[in-house]
């Protein structure tokens, strides 16, 4: 805002609102936008922008700082450590005009001007930071592309402990909020249920709840996180009895009390990060965590040739390359099959084109990680499949078209016929050539033979195929310049040869007077 | 009212559309302003609000982009449900977004266990993008409601868009 205000300062007033529309039209207004973890393109990963509020201007520094440390807290637990390069975050540098954050339950009451008018004790909540939604939006809307908002936090310069869930995540720059963070992330991006027992929110036991980490069901083999009934789709083992009384950290079995019922419902693990901060997510949140990155980003990012149906020549070797997204500790199963058959299992793969005919060539990349035991959806595999088209190799061969004549004229009124010689030149021996699959016109496909003859037409000696074709079989068209032949060898090696030609007699027929043709049409 | 009907508890959905990819060089960015319950508060706990649910059109632009593709969408309670439907009737696009009127308050209590509350805001906003399509008439708006066996759509509103 600052750069208009100085163009109207220095400029004419024409001259300023040209400047205006022009800086509203390609929206010099949106604020500065660094994507500090680029992990590839955001058409395949879990986008994450981060907003600041109540960063001054002189708060920069602290704010990229902030980000950093808040975003390295983020991908410090699991599954977001192995899968952080599923991710990329883009930090939106957002100026406020005064540091810190809304406090009306001090005394006196502490009020800032800040961008997005961040504010404690939101509904009479201490802890509880709101947000203008529309400030956030218009951010949103005028810095930060489409696809690039799946996950929208907003960073609040204050170290009081506070935060909120929902659509827009916000957190305070206390270390501890990052915990709170994970959690909401665990509702919003994770579509996980509460797994504590305090209520409110009221407690339903009466129906299943679609929450993939909280069931009513107490039968093994129903349990939503057991599918199977066990290893090595579900996560309960035998020797874990069910319902679980254990307080084991870690050990997936069916624990009483869970979404704001301390009965009736179950949750997967003792404790998760779904019941309390500081503990981990434990496997079947995890699980569901997996899964929804997996519902942004494809474990192919990308795969050559771009094209789906290849088309190749016998003998040749076309290359198949994918490109994968990178867990941190584990890699990403690649599987190629030639006709069904499995044929390689590198990102790349050397296709040669041996026999002619139709062949696919399929890739399959699969997540193997120990994280999910039940894809349902099929979100941790994808596949790509080209067909591929192998055609002979083609010899070229020499012909010529009316070999007793220099001109290659063809008369396309004629009811004749015409010669084809295919040369033996240049250690090619016509003889060799099958009379039966020899074709000539204007593709070389066109006229059968309906006279071979075997001659020495150039007189150097050897013997050269003469081949006899009806003109008006060839379906060359008036104005043509060229005709090819086209055959194959007694070995099945494919020839083909061209030539050049001078259509005549391609006069058009002299229009009928048009005087006879009302008459003729008066009679009718 | 919309069912949507599911093929396994971990909620995968069978609604064609919501996996749809409309993916083109341009798409369309509509904000809509949504006075969501007729409350005294800005925000409020779901039993003390009525609900109001009047939409408001407040911005429609077209832009260079892509849009934001799912490749397993699921569905659940906190989302909405938006369906773009063209001048003929035809719901041309679908897509899952977080319901913008949730609002977590939530915190350790003092034996380590979290608790909260799950208020809503009664004024709030969304912001989508949808098919740069010119023959879009409207955008239909569902809540998804769990009957213990399925996903029933609730009906919230329509927005105009021709």
């Amino acid at each position: 805002m600052k750069i208009i205000c100085l163009g109207f300062q220095k400029l004419g007033t024409v001259t300023a609102v040209i400047i205006l529309l022009i800086t509203l039209t390609h929206g010099a207004w949106a604020e500065p936008i660094t994507t500090i973890r680029n992990n590839g393109d955001s058409a395949n990963r879990v986008d994450l922008v981060v907003l600041g509020d109540g960063y001054a201007v002189n708060e920069i520094a602290k704010y990229e700082s902030d980000v950093a440390s808040f975003v390295r807290g983020l991908f410090a637990q699991e599954p977001f450590t192995e899968y952080q390069r599923y991710f990329n975050v883009h930090r939106v540098d957002l100026i406020s005009n005064q540091p810190g954050a809304d406090h009306p339950e001090r005394n006196p009451p502490v009020f800032r001007d800040t961008a997005l008018d961040a504010t404690y004790n939101c509904a009479g909540i201490q802890r509880l930071i709101c947000v203008n939604i529309a400030k956030v939006n218009d951010v949103l809307s005028r810095s930060v592309p489409a696809d690039q908002r799946e996950v929208v936090l907003v960073l609040v310069n204050d170290n009081e402990y506070g935060g909120s869930g929902g659509a827009i995540a916000v957190a305070s720059i206390n270390s501890a909020v990052v915990e709170l963070v994970l959690h909401e992330l665990g509702h919003s991006f994770g579509l996980l249920a509460d797994e504590y027992t305090d209520s409110p929110p009221s407690c339903n036991n009466i129906v299943e709840p679609p929450e993939p980490n909280v069931t009513k069901e107490t039968s093994r083999s129903l349990i939503k996180w057991n599918f199977g009934g066990g290893s090595p789709t579900g996560w309960i083992e035998l020797s874990t009895p069910v319902p679980t009384n254990s307080i084991t950290p870690g050990v997936p079995g069916l624990y009483q009390g869970a979404k704001y019922c301390p009965a009736g419902l179950y949750r997967p693990t003792f404790n998760s990060k779904m019941r309390s901060l500081d503990v981990p997510f434990e496997q079947i949140n995890s699980e569901q965590l997996v899964k929804r990155i997996y519902n942004w980003a494809s474990p192919i990012d990308s795969s050559e040739p771009s094209e789906s149906i290849v088309n190749l020549v016998s003998g040749q070797i076309q290359i198949f390359d994918v490109t994968l997204p990178q867990p941190l500790n584990h890699s990403l199963d690649v599987t190629w099959k030639v006709n069904g058959d499995t044929a390689a299992t590198t990102e790349q793969f050397i296709f040669s084109a041996s026999s002619v005919g139709s062949h696919t060539v399929e890739v399959f990349v699969t997540d193997p990680t120990v994280l999910v035991r039940n894809d349902a959806g099929g979100v941790l595999k994808q596949s790509r499949r080209w067909d591929i088209i192998v055609e002979s190799a083609r010899k070229l061969v020499a012909i010529d078209i009316r070999p007793k004549s220099d001109a290659n004229k063809i008369n396309l009124k004629s009811a004749q016929s015409i010669n084809v010689a295919v040369f033996s030149i240049n250690g090619f021996d016509a003889m060799a050539v099958d009379p039966n699959s020899v074709r000539f016109g204007a593709k070389g496909t066109e006229a059968v033979p309906i006279h071979v003859g075997r001659r020495d037409v150039d007189g150097d000696g050897t013997r050269d195929l003469v081949v006899r074709f009806r003109i008006q079989d060839l379906g060359i068209r008036c104005g043509d310049t060229s005709a090819t032949l086209s055959g194959q060898t007694f070995t099945s090696l494919a020839i083909i040869g061209s030539s050049p030609i001078r259509t005549v007699q391609c006069k058009p027929s002299a229009p009928q007077p048009e005087e006879n043709r009302s008459v003729s049409l008066g009679k009718q | 009212m919309k069912i949507i009907r599911f093929t396994f508890v971990g909620l995968v959905i069978e609604l064609s559309l919501l996996t749809s990819v409309l993916m083109g060089q341009t798409i369309q960015e509509v904000r809509i302003g949504w006075d969501a319950y007729r409350a005294p508060a800005p925000q409020v706990g779901p039993s003390t609000a009525r609900p109001a649910d009047i939409f408001t059109l407040l911005a429609r632009r077209s832009l260079a982009g892509l849009l934001p593709r799912q490749r397993n969408p699921q569905i659940s309670v906190d989302q909405i449900v938006i369906l773009t439907v063209n001048v003929e009737g035809t719901e041309i696009d679908g897509q899952l977004i977080p319901d913008p009127r949730i609002l977590r308050a939530e915190q350790p209590a003092p034996n380590g266990e979290l608790r909260g509350e799950v208020l809503q805001h009664v004024n709030t906003e969304l912001l989508i993008t949808i098919p740069d399509d010119p023959t879009i008439a409207e955008l239909r708006l569902y809540k998804p409601r769990w009957t213990g066996t399925t996903f029933v759509l609730d009906w919230l509103g329509a927005i105009p868009l021709r």
